[in-house]
């Protein structure tokens, strides 16, 4: 079993594996349900989630992605899932009451004030949420971040913008993102979610 | 320093209400309609089994029959074997009359679903139930996802609900724009001569009747009806 990268996703033969520090067990993680495991499958360079952070993750929906991201942070940290659909949330909120490191927010990502003071001091942001305004909802989040925090943003170009070509739409992005932060990796996903994007920025 | 075990509490207890709150006239709505819509081809397919099969027992009735609906009532009811049909063993038989049964209560719970979602949708929004009829108005709800969202969109876009694929097309292409979605089934556009100026007129008046509903509003539909009537002729 090797680390990639230290970002505590582990690989056995094809498998990628986090360790669920609850039952000791490792779990399988699928880069085809998770964005994060796809952009790590492709070589990310680093993901800023280290054992005992703080993930704010927005877009959390059936929380697959979450529980693996509180696997990673182990029992130290914390993970804040932010969904605003509630027949999505069921299943995330089952999932909060087995493990004690995640907790659901029921809120829209969009309006981070209302959930600001359900947070403790967050190292990373993680967001998924596939809208429009996708990259202004992130900025907006960043806030919540200390300095030199971590941002991590998986993109859906047909969500962006349909009518203009997925390539043009992640040039757009990345200049969008450099004017406020910096980008220290960007990776395409591209055999696991078709016209998706993932960076990951640090907070100036 | 925060106490995290209290804070987790906190959370818990908030998404618990949430979750509580969650179910709204909204989601009874579309969940209702989408099970209407699964069914109806469940039962369409089911029926074109059934009448494969009772074809070989009865083949000049199951000719003649126009109406799907009423061949689980046959089977179970009139089971005849006519002149140039197949006598079946007893085994053959029961399986066709169980098969009958389970269509029959399909359906029967096909119209007692209807029936309330007729209901829930005249008491949630009177106004455009009464414009668009029940079927139209879940779909559309079910496109806006909720009565407020519906109620904030602008005419054009109530038109073009249900013509998504056509529309992102008609952007991404240049071909021809779609002039209606979902309303087209509506009886006024269906049967207008000039089927984009019935939907407009149409689509018109129903985000007035949505922006009623969601408002608590009086009740304006049948004098958007007789307008839209005047229009047309």
């Amino acid at each position: 079993m090797i680390e990639i990268n230290k970002t505590r996703i582990y690989k056995k033969g094809g498998d990628l594996l986090t360790k669920n520090p609850y039952t000791k067990k490792y779990e399988k993680i699928d880069p085809r349900h998770s964005k994060l495991a796809a952009a790590v499958k492709k070589g990310l360079s680093q993901t800023g989630i280290k054992e005992n952070s703080r993930v704010l993750y927005l877009g959390a929906s059936h929380g697959y992605t979450p529980g693996h991201v509180s696997n990673i942070v182990g029992k130290g940290g914390l993970v804040f899932c932010v969904e605003n659909s509630v027949v999505v949330a069921r299943d995330l909120v089952l999932l909060c009451k087995e493990k004690s490191n995640m907790h659901p927010l029921i809120f829209s990502a969009d309006k981070p004030g209302d959930y600001k003071d359900r947070l403790v001091g967050v190292d990373v942001v993680y967001q998924d949420v596939a809208q429009k305004n996708q990259v202004g909802i992130f900025l907006k989040n960043l806030g919540l971040v200390k300095k030199g925090g971590f941002g991590l943003l998986a993109l859906k170009a047909r969500s962006y913008d349909v009518s203009k070509k997925p390539g043009v739409v992640f040039k757009e992005v990345l200049k969008e993102l450099e004017k406020e932060t910096n980008v220290v990796d960007f990776k395409l996903l591209d055999p696991y979610e078709k016209d998706h994007a993932f960076y990951v920025v640090k907070k100036k | 320093m925060v106490d995290i075990d209290l804070l987790k509490k906190s959370n818990m207890d908030d998404a618990r209400v949430k979750l509580r709150k969650g179910l709204t006239d909204d989601l009874l709505v579309i969940n209702a309609i989408n099970t209407l819509e699964d069914l109806d081809v469940q039962i369409n397919s089911l029926s074109m089994r059934l009448k494969d099969w009772y074809g070989f027992v009865n083949p000049e009735l199951v000719r003649d029959l126009k109406d799907y609906s009423v061949l689980s009532k046959v089977v179970l009811e009139g089971f005849e074997v006519s002149e140039f049909g197949v006598v079946l063993g007893k085994k053959e038989k029961d399986l066709l009359l169980n098969y009958a049964g389970v269509l029959k209560s399909l359906l029967s719970f096909k119209n007692y679903l209807e029936d309330y979602l007729k209901n829930i949708c005249e008491k949630h929004m009177p106004n455009f139930s009464y414009l668009a009829g029940f079927r139209i108005t879940a779909k559309l709800l079910r496109e806006a996802r909720s009565l407020k969202r519906l109620a904030t969109m602008q005419s054009s876009t109530i038109q073009l609900l249900g013509a998504e694929k056509a529309l992102f097309r008609h952007i991404k292409t240049g071909a021809k724009n779609p002039k209606y979605g979902y309303i087209l089934s509506h009886e006024l556009v269906k049967n207008s001569r000039d089927k984009g100026k019935a939907a407009r007129l149409l689509s018109d008046k129903l985000s007035l009747c949505a922006r009623l509903d969601y408002f608590m509003g009086d009740f304006k539909a049948s004098e958007y009806e007789a307008e839209i009537m005047a229009k047309l002729k």
